[in-house]
Protein backbone atom coordinates (compact mmCIF):
# COMPACT_ATOMS: atom_id res chain seq x y z
CA UNK A 1 0.00 0.00 0.00
CA UNK A 2 1.93 3.53 -0.93
CA UNK A 3 -1.28 5.71 -1.22
CA UNK A 4 -4.16 5.45 1.01
CA UNK A 5 -7.48 4.21 -1.04
CA UNK A 6 -10.03 6.76 -0.68
CA UNK A 7 -12.48 4.20 0.98
CA UNK A 8 -9.83 3.61 3.59
CA UNK A 9 -9.71 7.39 4.04
CA UNK A 10 -12.96 7.97 4.72
CA UNK A 11 -13.21 4.86 7.04
CA UNK A 12 -10.52 6.73 8.88
CA UNK A 13 -12.03 10.33 8.81
CA UNK A 14 -14.92 8.42 10.79
CA UNK A 15 -13.70 6.55 12.96
CA UNK A 16 -11.31 9.08 14.57
CA UNK A 17 -14.36 11.65 14.71
CA UNK A 18 -16.73 8.74 15.82
CA UNK A 19 -15.31 9.11 19.74
CA UNK A 20 -13.15 12.01 21.58
CA UNK A 21 -10.46 9.46 22.17
CA UNK A 22 -9.41 6.85 19.29
CA UNK A 23 -6.33 4.65 19.85
CA UNK A 24 -4.98 2.33 16.72
CA UNK A 25 -3.34 0.62 19.27
CA UNK A 26 -1.91 -3.89 19.42
CA UNK A 27 -4.19 -5.42 21.24
CA UNK A 28 -6.93 -4.17 23.29
CA UNK A 29 -6.68 -1.37 26.36
CA UNK A 30 -7.99 -4.45 28.66
CA UNK A 31 -5.48 -6.84 26.64
CA UNK A 32 -2.48 -4.57 25.23
CA UNK A 33 0.24 -6.77 23.59
CA UNK A 34 2.96 -3.94 23.21
CA UNK A 35 4.22 -1.98 25.95
CA UNK A 36 3.76 1.47 23.59
CA UNK A 37 0.44 0.42 23.45
CA UNK A 38 -0.09 -0.54 26.88
CA UNK A 39 1.37 2.74 28.18
CA UNK A 40 -0.50 5.22 25.52
CA UNK A 41 -4.22 3.28 26.90
CA UNK A 42 -3.40 3.99 30.56
CA UNK A 43 -2.41 7.84 30.03
CA UNK A 44 -6.45 7.63 29.15
CA UNK A 45 -7.16 5.25 31.83
CA UNK A 46 -5.52 7.41 34.70
CA UNK A 47 -7.50 10.30 33.57
CA UNK A 48 -11.07 8.21 33.96
CA UNK A 49 -11.60 8.86 29.94
CA UNK A 50 -13.23 5.80 28.25
CA UNK A 51 -11.02 5.60 24.48
CA UNK A 52 -12.02 4.00 21.61
CA UNK A 53 -9.68 1.65 19.68
CA UNK A 54 -8.48 -0.61 16.98
CA UNK A 55 -6.52 -3.62 17.56
CA UNK A 56 -4.42 -3.39 14.15
CA UNK A 57 -3.46 -6.68 15.14
CA UNK A 58 -6.51 -7.97 14.18
CA UNK A 59 -6.77 -5.29 11.11
CA UNK A 60 -3.93 -5.91 8.97
CA UNK A 61 -5.69 -2.95 6.60
CA UNK A 62 -5.95 -0.70 9.39
CA UNK A 63 -2.29 -1.19 10.52
CA UNK A 64 -1.02 0.00 7.25
CA UNK A 65 -3.42 2.50 6.46
CA UNK A 66 -2.99 4.61 9.65
CA UNK A 67 0.13 4.86 8.99
CA UNK A 68 -0.67 6.57 5.25
CA UNK A 69 -3.34 8.47 6.61
CA UNK A 70 -1.46 10.10 9.97
CA UNK A 71 1.71 10.36 7.82
CA UNK A 72 3.17 8.73 11.43
CA UNK A 73 5.33 5.02 11.01
CA UNK A 74 4.79 3.27 14.41
CA UNK A 75 1.50 2.26 16.15
CA UNK A 76 -0.22 3.33 18.92
CA UNK A 77 -1.45 6.29 17.57
CA UNK A 78 -3.89 8.76 19.18
CA UNK A 79 -6.13 10.54 17.62
CA UNK A 80 -8.18 12.88 20.02
CA UNK A 81 -11.97 14.86 18.47
CA UNK A 82 -10.60 13.49 15.43
CA UNK A 83 -7.27 15.39 15.78
CA UNK A 84 -3.65 12.89 15.60
CA UNK A 85 -1.85 13.69 17.93
CA UNK A 86 1.19 11.29 18.32
CA UNK A 87 2.31 8.43 19.33
CA UNK A 88 3.09 7.13 22.78
CA UNK A 89 5.92 9.36 24.13
CA UNK A 90 3.62 12.07 23.02
CA UNK A 91 0.83 11.34 24.47
CA UNK A 92 2.91 10.47 27.80
CA UNK A 93 4.45 14.07 27.48
CA UNK A 94 1.13 15.46 27.54
CA UNK A 95 -0.30 13.83 30.82
CA UNK A 96 2.18 15.03 32.60
CA UNK A 97 2.09 18.89 31.50
CA UNK A 98 -1.62 18.16 31.78
CA UNK A 99 -2.25 19.28 28.59
CA UNK A 100 -3.95 15.84 27.44
CA UNK A 101 -6.42 16.60 29.62
CA UNK A 102 -7.48 19.46 28.89
CA UNK A 103 -7.57 18.80 25.40
CA UNK A 104 -9.45 15.45 26.16
CA UNK A 105 -12.35 17.57 27.84
CA UNK A 106 -12.57 19.97 25.02
CA UNK A 107 -13.39 17.26 23.00
CA UNK A 108 -16.08 16.03 24.98
CA UNK A 109 -17.38 18.98 25.07
CA UNK A 110 -17.46 19.57 21.35
CA UNK A 111 -18.97 16.02 20.83
CA UNK A 112 -21.78 16.98 23.24
CA UNK A 113 -22.39 20.35 21.92
CA UNK A 114 -22.49 18.69 18.12
CA UNK A 115 -24.76 15.88 19.72
CA UNK A 116 -27.33 18.19 20.81
CA UNK A 117 -27.67 20.24 18.11
CA UNK A 118 -28.07 17.82 15.69
CA UNK B 1 18.38 -6.47 10.57
CA UNK B 2 19.67 -4.98 13.76
CA UNK B 3 20.81 -1.48 14.02
CA UNK B 4 23.58 0.64 16.64
CA UNK B 5 23.09 3.44 18.77
CA UNK B 6 26.00 4.89 16.61
CA UNK B 7 24.00 4.34 13.01
CA UNK B 8 20.58 5.88 14.42
CA UNK B 9 22.68 8.95 15.40
CA UNK B 10 24.50 9.21 12.28
CA UNK B 11 21.39 9.13 10.63
CA UNK B 12 19.44 11.77 12.69
CA UNK B 13 22.19 14.17 12.70
CA UNK B 14 23.32 13.65 9.01
CA UNK B 15 19.24 14.31 8.15
CA UNK B 16 18.96 17.61 10.70
CA UNK B 17 21.27 19.97 10.49
CA UNK B 18 22.80 21.41 14.03
CA UNK B 19 21.35 18.28 15.85
CA UNK B 20 22.03 16.54 18.54
CA UNK B 21 21.00 12.97 19.02
CA UNK B 22 21.36 10.81 22.32
CA UNK B 23 20.93 7.31 21.43
CA UNK B 24 20.13 4.10 23.93
CA UNK B 25 19.44 0.45 22.52
CA UNK B 26 17.33 -0.57 25.45
CA UNK B 27 17.03 -4.01 25.59
CA UNK B 28 20.58 -4.53 23.89
CA UNK B 29 19.38 -5.89 21.22
CA UNK B 30 19.27 -3.74 18.42
CA UNK B 31 15.77 -3.18 17.77
CA UNK B 32 14.46 -1.27 20.65
CA UNK B 33 15.99 2.35 21.13
CA UNK B 34 14.95 5.73 23.32
CA UNK B 35 16.43 8.90 21.44
CA UNK B 36 16.74 12.01 22.43
CA UNK B 37 16.94 14.70 19.97
CA UNK B 38 17.49 18.47 20.19
CA UNK B 39 17.42 20.96 16.98
CA UNK B 40 17.03 24.70 16.60
CA UNK B 41 14.74 23.67 13.67
CA UNK B 42 12.37 22.43 16.06
CA UNK B 43 11.87 25.86 17.22
CA UNK B 44 8.12 26.96 16.71
CA UNK B 45 6.71 23.49 15.38
CA UNK B 46 4.40 21.05 17.56
CA UNK B 47 5.92 17.94 18.41
CA UNK B 48 4.01 15.84 16.15
CA UNK B 49 5.83 17.87 13.11
CA UNK B 50 9.28 17.62 15.46
CA UNK B 51 9.11 13.57 15.46
CA UNK B 52 8.38 13.80 11.80
CA UNK B 53 11.38 15.66 11.20
CA UNK B 54 13.43 12.63 13.17
CA UNK B 55 11.22 10.00 11.42
CA UNK B 56 12.30 11.62 7.92
CA UNK B 57 15.85 11.78 9.05
CA UNK B 58 16.12 8.26 9.49
CA UNK B 59 13.59 6.65 7.29
CA UNK B 60 15.63 3.90 5.64
CA UNK B 61 16.12 2.45 9.29
CA UNK B 62 11.80 3.71 10.08
CA UNK B 63 11.44 1.19 7.41
CA UNK B 64 13.51 -1.43 8.26
CA UNK B 65 13.19 -3.85 11.33
CA UNK B 66 13.22 -1.10 14.16
CA UNK B 67 10.86 -2.93 16.50
CA UNK B 68 10.42 0.20 18.78
CA UNK B 69 11.50 3.96 19.31
CA UNK B 70 10.78 6.29 22.22
CA UNK B 71 11.31 9.82 20.83
CA UNK B 72 11.84 13.02 22.66
CA UNK B 73 12.42 16.03 20.81
CA UNK B 74 13.86 19.03 21.88
CA UNK B 75 14.78 22.79 20.94
CA UNK B 76 18.22 23.68 22.71
CA UNK B 77 16.23 26.21 24.83
CA UNK B 78 14.23 23.71 26.42
CA UNK B 79 17.25 21.10 26.81
CA UNK B 80 18.73 23.89 28.56
CA UNK B 81 15.99 23.87 30.68
CA UNK B 82 15.66 20.24 31.26
CA UNK B 83 18.69 20.04 32.18
CA UNK B 84 20.46 18.40 28.98
CA UNK B 85 24.65 19.55 28.47
CA UNK B 86 24.69 19.42 25.04
CA UNK B 87 28.70 18.75 24.08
Amino acid sequence: MAELPEELKERFDREVNSQPVMIYMKGTPEFPMCGYSQRAAQCFQSLGVPVGHVNVLMDPEAWEGVKLYSDWPTIPQIFIGGEFVGGSSIVMEMLESGELEAKVNAAKEKAQSESTTA
Amino acid sequence: MAYTPQQLKQAIENGLPDSVAYIEDTKGTGDHFNAVVICPEFEGKSAVEQHRMVHRAMQEIIEGDLHALHLKTLTPAAAERAGYHIA
